[in-house]
């Protein structure tokens, strides 16, 4: 199938293509010239994997013959379930059992991430985001503090559209920060195929009242860092740096809430009030 | 000793955060505040100056007795080297 995500179709290769068509259902693309190819292969773990990068509870990155091949790990068991090889054009991934839905989507999602931070100024950002007026809206926070429930919220009260439920990717483009849709919404599964103009961050807290703060540069960046994917090495950092930079330009808030109309509407009346 | 490669200088205004990166940032949720002074002697360390330079660059623009221009040297390498900004050779 061929899909188009921020400004480039990326054709993707299932062993089994019919369990994935809903979910990329938005992104489907007929035409254009293929800018990155992905690949499922049939499941074969190295014996011999390289030199160990990176180990996580999630994942352990390997380098082998100048090439990144990382194994996905099982949370409660640590075996392999999975690999993914980076390249500039077409990636390969495989999965132990290859009708496993959750990792397979998360596979090719790293494959697409990567290739996205290669191509253009781009970042990936936890957190619920929806479009309002012409507003684009990041409400972020550790898992489980209720970005979604606050995101819905406004759409309970206001005419707003979701744009991704759980996943960011924000491009750095013509001096703008444009807040792009993608499949990879969470469990509810809330994505819009859109462009929108990011223009607020709000990183939320659970709170007895409601209170609003606008966050300094500095308040902001250390509570954004928990939220965006971090530069794996050296050579990444300056073009992490430069997009993190544009994005602590931005108005950046922090809002303690409950849940009702009370707390989406301080931070509705703060940034209408803006000057 | 030198800078391991661990850890980045992020700039905010006018305020200096040393933070993780790569494995070290999946190991670490914290950063490193740099004052204007530890600012300083980071920013020589990385131009690859060893601790006996960096005690004279204190005496020679702060106004500190060599005692003290040692021993503040001293306890900022030590605290490098635990969090792992600074290795040895």
């Amino acid at each position: 199938m061929k899909i188009k995500l921020v400004r480039s179709v990326i054709e993707i290769h299932f062993l089994h293509e019919e369990e994935y068509l809903k979910f990329f259902s938005s992104y489907l693309v007929e035409d254009g010239e293929v800018d990155l190819f992905i690949y499922q292969d049939k499941y074969e773990e190295d014996e011999d994997k390289g030199e160990r990068k990176i180990e996580s509870k999630y994942y352990d990155l390997f380098i082998k013959n100048n090439q990144e091949i990382q194994y996905q790990k099982d949370e409660e068991t640590s075996l392999y379930k999975g690999k993914l090889i980076y390249d500039e054009k077409s990636m390969r991934f495989a999965s132990v059992d290859e009708h496993d839905f959750y990792l397979i989507i998360l596979l090719v999602q790293y494959a697409v991430t990567r290739f996205l931070q290669n191509n253009y100024e781009c970042i990936l950002m936890h957190g619920s985001s929806i479009s309002y007026k012409d507003k684009g809206i990041i409400f972020t926070a550790p898992s489980g503090t209720g970005k979604s429930t606050h995101a819905r919220l406004w759409k309970k009260y206001y005419d707003i559209v979701y744009i991704n439920d759980d996943k960011n990717y924000i491009v750095k483009e013509d001096g703008k920060l444009n807040l792009y849709g993608n499949p990879w919404s969470g469990k509810h599964h809330l994505d819009n195929n859109i462009i929108v103009n990011l223009t607020h961050l709000v990183f939320l807290y659970q709170n007895k009242e409601n209170v609003l703060k606008k966050l300094d540069k500095r308040e902001a960046f250390l509570k954004l860092m928990t939220q965006v994917v971090t530069p794996l090495s050296e050579d990444d950092f300056d073009k992490w740096n430069d997009i993190v930079d544009a994005l602590l330009e931005l108005p950046c808030y922090s809002l303690g809430c409950r849940i009702d109309k009370e707390a989406v509407d301080l931070i509705k009346n703060a940034i209408e009030g803006e000057k | 000793m030198k800078l391991s490669g661990k850890w980045k200088l992020k700039k905010i205004g006018n305020d200096s955060i040393l933070m993780p990166i790569g494995q070290n940032a999946l190991d670490l949720r914290r950063v490193i505040n740099l004052n204007s002074t530890s600012l300083e002697l980071y920013e020589q360390l990385s131009l690859g100056k060893n601790e006996e330079e960096l005690v004279s660059y204190l005496l020679a623009n702060y106004d500190v007795s060599k005692e003290e221009a040692s021993k503040d040297v001293h306890e900022f390498i030590i605290k490098l080297k635990e969090s792992k900004v600074l290795i040895d050779d």
